[in-house]
């Protein structure tokens, strides 16, 4: 499991929080980005524990409260996400850079897949509105989750202590 | 007599030379570049950069960007002013604070509330557009749902007849329905926002007509240019009670 240091958890507090505020679309992109899917799929693919499951449990809720009763879709699908994809990962999943990217896009493919499902059968969207609708976040959620990854779990310095050699 | 293996020594030491030379000729940019430049010359000091003049310029330009940034919402806030004055109707200026930052979000709150005068369902508007409607109101603060909200309806007219209609939400986009198909609607026709009282009453163009289909007897009439509500700040309430 990867650890984040202190000046990653304070980022990760900046990240949860700023977007909330309008005109902040350095960090959301204009409100492409959506912060509790991003930080799902990070500590999904790093590994989860029970403080972590309790952050994103209180982000989904955070933003929940700033939300009306549609967004409750957006929660359980985000909710459906994270089980299935914590049991794949557990049971079936084989960790390097490649699969971790893919697993990143499949993510983000169930997600809007289910949304889809639910927009569809509840408000009766109209499947193009909805493509043109979900494209730019999904692009915007799949290159800002790469980023984030590489910058957490494949560019840190070596944590294995320093073996000692007698010659 | 300098021997035939000499002379190709020789010949193969010139071609070397050259080649080496065309190379530092082709390169002479970087060797004279700054750094040798700063670490060679005699001139080391002169040309050196000034530490507290490479702070003043940083700080300058981040001076100057937030000049930028005010200046855009000065130039929101005249726009608002405009509106206000030209406006056959009474505004309440207020700030967006808060917006949900989910993507299928479709509300957020403005930081005016029953003690300044906003009640449920007025309508809220930029310089620019249409941003949404009132839905909850509180003492010090409301809750705006934006035109994509499966929640929000609003009576319109479409084109120069000033057919109504209804502008509802689907969850991702918003169209107008509940306008018979017999009716002259074309493509770039302007909608307006309206009231159910006096067809003239408020004279605010929120977009054109892009797209019309026929669905059961209605029409189904997609809008473009609709304004995207989730990067403005500054916000016009639409009082009811000016005329």
């Amino acid at each position: 499991m990867t650890k984040f240091n202190y000046i990653q958890n304070l980022l990760l507090f900046f990240f949860i929080f700023l977007p909330i505020y309008p005109n902040n679309n350095s960090i959301d992109f204009g409100g492409f980005v959506d912060p509790s899917l991003v930080i799902i799929i990070l500590f999904l693919l790093m590994g989860i524990n029970l403080n972590r499951i309790l952050a994103l449990a209180c982000t989904a809720v955070f933003y929940l409260s700033l939300s009306d009763y549609t967004n409750y879709i957006d929660f359980s699908s985000k909710i459906l996400v994270f089980i299935s994809s914590a049991y794949f990962i557990k049971k079936y999943y084989w960790e390097n850079l490649l699969n971790n990217i893919i697993l990143i896009f499949s993510f983000l493919f169930i997600y809007y897949s289910i949304n889809l499902f639910a927009y569809k059968i509840i408000f009766h969207v109209d499947f193009f509105d909805y493509l043109a609708f979900v494209t730019l976040p999904f692009v915007y959620n799949a290159i800002v989750s790469i980023i984030l990854l590489f910058m957490i779990k494949y560019t840190s310095w070596p944590k294995y202590p320093e073996k000692v050699s007698q010659y | 007599m300098i021997s035939k293996r000499k002379i190709k020594s020789l010949l193969l030491i010139i071609l070397i030379s050259t080649v080496v030379i065309i190379f530092f000729i082709l390169n002479l940019n970087f060797y004279f570049s700054d750094f040798l430049v700063s670490k060679l010359s005699y001139t080391n000091n002169i040309s050196a950069p000034n530490s507290s003049l490479t702070a003043e310029i940083h700080n300058s330009k981040f001076d100057s960007k937030i000049y930028q940034s005010t200046l855009k919402e000065n130039e929101e806030l005249k726009k608002i002013l405009k509106l206000q004055n030209q406006s056959r109707f009474s505004l309440i200026t207020a700030e967006m604070t808060i917006k949900s930052p989910t993507i299928f979000s479709s509300t957020a709150y403005a930081n005016r509330g029953k003690k300044s005068g906003v009640v449920t369902n007025l309508i809220v508007i930029n310089s620019e557009g249409l941003v949404g409607k009132i839905e909850n109101v509180y003492d010090d603060y409301s809750e705006i749902i934006f035109p994509y909200n499966p929640r929000f309806n609003l009576l319109v007219f479409v084109g120069e007849n000033k057919v109504p209609g209804i502008l509802k939400g689907d969850g991702i986009s918003s169209f107008i329905h509940y306008i018979p198909s017999e009716s002259e609607i074309n493509i770039g026709d302007p909608v307006h926002l309206a009231d159910n009282v006096n067809p003239n009453y408020i004279n605010f163009q929120i977009g054109d007509v892009s797209e019309v289909r026929n669905e059961g007897g209605f029409l189904r009439i997609k809008i473009k240019s609709l304004l995207n509500p989730n990067a403005i700040k500054f916000i016009s309430i639409i009082k009811n009670d000016k005329i």
